[in-house]
């Protein structure tokens, strides 16, 4: 009974900086948790691999570095909208509408737990109605700690020897290597750490590698390099995140079929903390960030020039009571563009008001929330209401309800900026980037989930949703296929008024028949049920049904197999109908249905300061593509190695 | 993903029929060995694999056994087109020992590995290697010797995960020493 509860607390108003990594790492309504030991026996070594191990998070890839993400229905699958919170500060990495988990300046070592949230997200400092995703970092045992990590792979299908034969084929992506480095001093109460992180990615397929050699010199291999550190510290309430990334970045364009080659540098500081009086508390947080997209030396002379900085700061009273407990809360956040061109205004000021009551009645436990917010003179206002009901000591039953109106400001979207003057770089597309209009989307959504355990070893949830749009606006292509230059020309305009509603749902169950075995089954189907073509076919983008079996087997404490398999759904892009015809295939506008298996296993050794896992990703051998001028991904493996010691656990 | 089947249905009859008696890690044995080609396919009309040789360590696992190791092998050209190049191989790898007496075993395993191969002219600019995927599905015969001493024949299939597989199949003879694990390696692998 307790584990139950504990899945379904719904403590979402009065959750906030003061909560341990322990406390909102539980599982809860709309919300996959993955933790530290089991991303590390999965294999996964950069922040974008966890979205193969979501069950809810559909990505797709051009070049499979930088991912796009439809959160369960939550908008529409061109918009990037969920947030990014690490240790529940906002580090917002969306910057032109493309967000890559993989510039936070962190590696999965530190990482404690994910929280993947596929519903209107209250949990602070500020709502995100369209989902978010939680990244908690650890807390280092005690004394000070090296920790460091290696990986490297490959895809199959390079030309090997044959290079120098008539049975000669293009070369394949290189996975890494990826090195991490972390040292951390800690006390039972406080920690700091340093962190590094240098990853390579290269992108030999043929299907970018063509589009690539417009930009560069022909013998150039596209490849991105990634730098960051980033330093973390907490204690006695109080927590703070410092962290930059250089990404020489490929920065592909899917609006646009386009690379326009960018270096790109994300700088951050961020704080929180409270302190309490008592039953109550003073909750704070702020920061500050900077993107900034650089040249990246490029055969057309192409350049983005364009970066944001981002101030924001925050205040919040909570209460606890017996029955629940209050919150009321304000936040500040200036966005600015960075850019010589002249916009008609670079600048974005966006105050939000908020306040949320938790009571917990018997076996009722219920939250309302509600914002306010304003972007410069426009106004917004959200509600989110949450139930949950113990029908018996098995059976909870749960519902989420939220609508509102909300801004777009924040986001970081390409054609917001774009509606203020900002030009891309764009020699061969007649592209309108003008957004006619004040974008004012409202969204009404709907969860119902039931969780039950009819079994000591069986868990299971079912759940339906249902997600209501109006006012929102997307980027409408006429796509065409230059066979000169094996580039895509066309025309891209933006259109706004879209409504349209998407139902879905699904069910998960866990079975644990032995205490070595941890197996999953999930199943998921979403839908558009209402909207005319430009959402039909937003959402043909996306597999409509999923179903994925996860099994862990760990005989022994140190060595564990793990095995994922994904079947998804047949896709189709049907701005890409043309560019299929014109190309004779090569961008084909229709994916066939296909099944992702990948296995992994992994040991520790030497008392746990070696631990190594060799991972095969796409066992199958599928020839799987994501985005249709985006790169083929065959079967991968690669091998990964991590170290740890400890000032006092010793050798 | 044949191949991967084929060293399944292998693999699995014997692991149902026997497993080693010895605790993880208990044990180690040193395997050195020659290896020859004795295959032909496409690979052949442009290279001459010469012979090489293998080393590796292996230990009882959980279940089953567990190795590590490297193997050597050269290719001369039989085309003066193409350029001569080492394969250098890296593997770890899993496999169930039957044992009918003290002194005979036959095993039966796979390898999971890199073949890194370096040719004596650019693949790419600037790059002499090439590193790709493989799989091994190895059958070894096992005869034990006083003193912890051993020889072993073995054969193996490859498949290197070019576009065009290259596929090669090897036998290999060699010694082998078995000895009690140092506590210390037994602390290094537990």
């Amino acid at each position: 009974m307790t584990i139950l509860r504990s899945f379904l607390c719904l403590y979402v108003v009065v959750a906030s900086t003061a909560a341990s990594a322990w406390d909102v790492c539980l599982e809860d309504m709309y919300t996959e948790v993955l933790r530290s030991e089991d991303i590390a026996r999965s294999g996964a070594v950069r922040f974008t691999d966890l979205l193969a191990l979501s069950d809810r998070w559909v990505g797709f890839s051009v070049d499979g570095y930088d991912w796009e993400i439809s959160p369960s229905g939550l908008g529409l699958t061109q918009h990037q909208r969920f947030r990014v919170f690490v240790d529940d500060k906002p580090i917002p990495v969306a910057l032109l509408g493309k967000s890559n988990l993989n510039l936070l300046p962190f590696h999965l070592h530190e990482v404690e737990c994910v929280a993947i949230v596929s519903g209107p997200d209250a949990r602070g400092p500020y709502f995100s109605p369209y989902g978010s995703i939680r990244i908690y970092t650890k807390h280092p045992e005690f004394g000070v700690t090296l920790h460091g990590g290696v990986s490297a792979g490959n895809e199959i299908d390079d030309p090997g020897p044959f290079h120098y034969t008539p049975m000669d084929s293009p070369n394949i992506d290189r996975l890494g290597p990826i090195g991490t480095v972390d040292i951390s001093a800690a006390s039972g109460r406080a920690f700091a750490r340093l962190s590094g992180t240098v990853d390579e990615f290269h992108v030999t397929d043929d299907q970018v590698d063509l589009r690539a050699k417009q930009l560069y010199d022909a013998d150039f291999k596209p490849r991105i390099n990634l730098e960051s550190q980033a330093f973390t510290a907490r204690g006695g309430g109080q927590s703070v995140v410092l962290g930059r990334t250089t990404a020489d970045d490929l920065l592909f364009f899917p609006s646009f079929g386009m690379e326009i080659p960018s270096t790109h540098n994300l700088e951050f500081a961020a704080a929180s903390g409270y302190v309490e009086y008592g039953r109550a508390s003073l909750e704070y947080h702020g920061g500050y960030l900077t993107h900034d997209l650089d040249r990246r030396g490029n055969a057309r002379n192409l350049r983005l020039d364009w970066g944001e900085r981002r101030v924001l700061g925050g205040l919040a009273a909570a209460v606890k009571e017996d029955w629940g407990g209050t919150r009321v809360g304000g936040s500040v956040e200036s966005v600015g563009a960075r850019t010589t061109q002249a916009l008609s205004d670079p600048i974005v000021l966006i105050t939000r008001l908020d306040a949320g009551v938790t009571v917990n009645l018997g076996r009722w436990r219920q939250a309302v929330f509600g914002q306010w917010s304003q972007a410069d003179a426009r106004p917004a206002a959200a509600g989110l209401y949450r139930a949950a009901f113990d029908i018996d000591s098995l059976n909870t039953l749960a519902l989420a309800i939220s609508y509102g109106r909300h801004l777009t400001e924040s986001e970081g979207g390409l054609w917001i900026w774009a509606g203020r003057g900002f030009e891309l770089p764009q020699p061969d597309s007649g592209v309108t980037a003008v957004l006619p209009f004040e974008p004012s989307p409202r969204m009404l959504t709907a969860d119902l989930e039931w969780r039950t355990r009819p079994l000591r070893e069986v868990s299971a949830t079912a759940r339906a949703y249902f997600r209501w749009f109006d006012g929102e606006y997307l980027p409408l292509h006429d796509l065409g296929f230059d066979a000169a230059t094996a580039a895509l020309v066309g025309n891209t305009s933006v259109i706004g008024g879209i409504s349209g509603a998407i139902a879905g749902g699904g069910f998960t169950v866990d079975f644990s028949p032995i205490s070595a075995l941890r197996q999953r089954v999930t199943y998921n189907a979403e839908f558009p049920v209402h909207g005319d073509r430009n959402v039909t076919q937003s959402w043909n983008r996306i597999p409509d049904q999923r179903f994925i079996f996860t099994s862990t087997y760990s005989p022994v404490e140190r060595f564990s197999l793990f095995a994922r398999f994904d079947y998804r759904m047949a896709t189709s892009w049907a701005s890409f109908d043309r560019v299929a015809v014109e190309s004779s295939g090569r961008y084909p506008a229709e994916f066939s249905d296909f099944l992702l298996l990948d296995v992994a296993a992994s040991k520790r050794l030497w008392k746990d300061h070696l631990r190594a896992t060799l991972v095969v990703r796409n066992l199958m051998n599928e020839p799987v593509r994501y985005h249709p001028t985006g790169a083929i991904f065959n079967m991968a493996f690669h091998f990964a190695v991590q170290v740890y010691f400890n000032s006092e656990s010793g050798l | 993903m044949r191949t991967i089947v084929l060293m399944l249905l292998i693999v699995a009859p014997s692991a149902a029929q026997d497993s080693p008696d010895e605790g993880p890690f208990s044990t180690i044995e040193l395997r050195a060995g020659g290896s020859y080609n004795i295959n032909r396919n496409n690979i052949h009309d442009y290279w001459r694999p010469g012979y090489g040789g293998e080393l590796s360590l292996a230990t009882p696992f959980y279940f089953g056994i567990a190795e590590a190791g490297g193997a050597y092998h050269r290719y001369d050209v039989a085309d003066p087109s193409v350029p001569r190049f080492d394969a250098i191989l890296a593997f770890a790898g899993w496999g169930i020992p039957l044992s009918p007496s003290p002194y005979v075993s036959w095993y039966n395993g796979f390898r999971l590995g890199n073949n890194r191969m370096t040719f004596d002219v650019d693949t790419f600019a600037g790059i002499r290697t090439e590193s790709e995927f493989i799989l091994e599905v190895n059958s070894t015969l096992h005869l034990r010797l006083p003193q912890g001493f051993g020889i072993f024949g073995s054969a193996r299939f490859s498949q290197t995960y070019t576009f065009i597989r290259f596929r090669t199949i090897y036998v290999t003879a060699g010694i082998s020493y078995r000895t009690s694990s140092p506590r210390w390696i037994r602390t290094l692998l537990q």
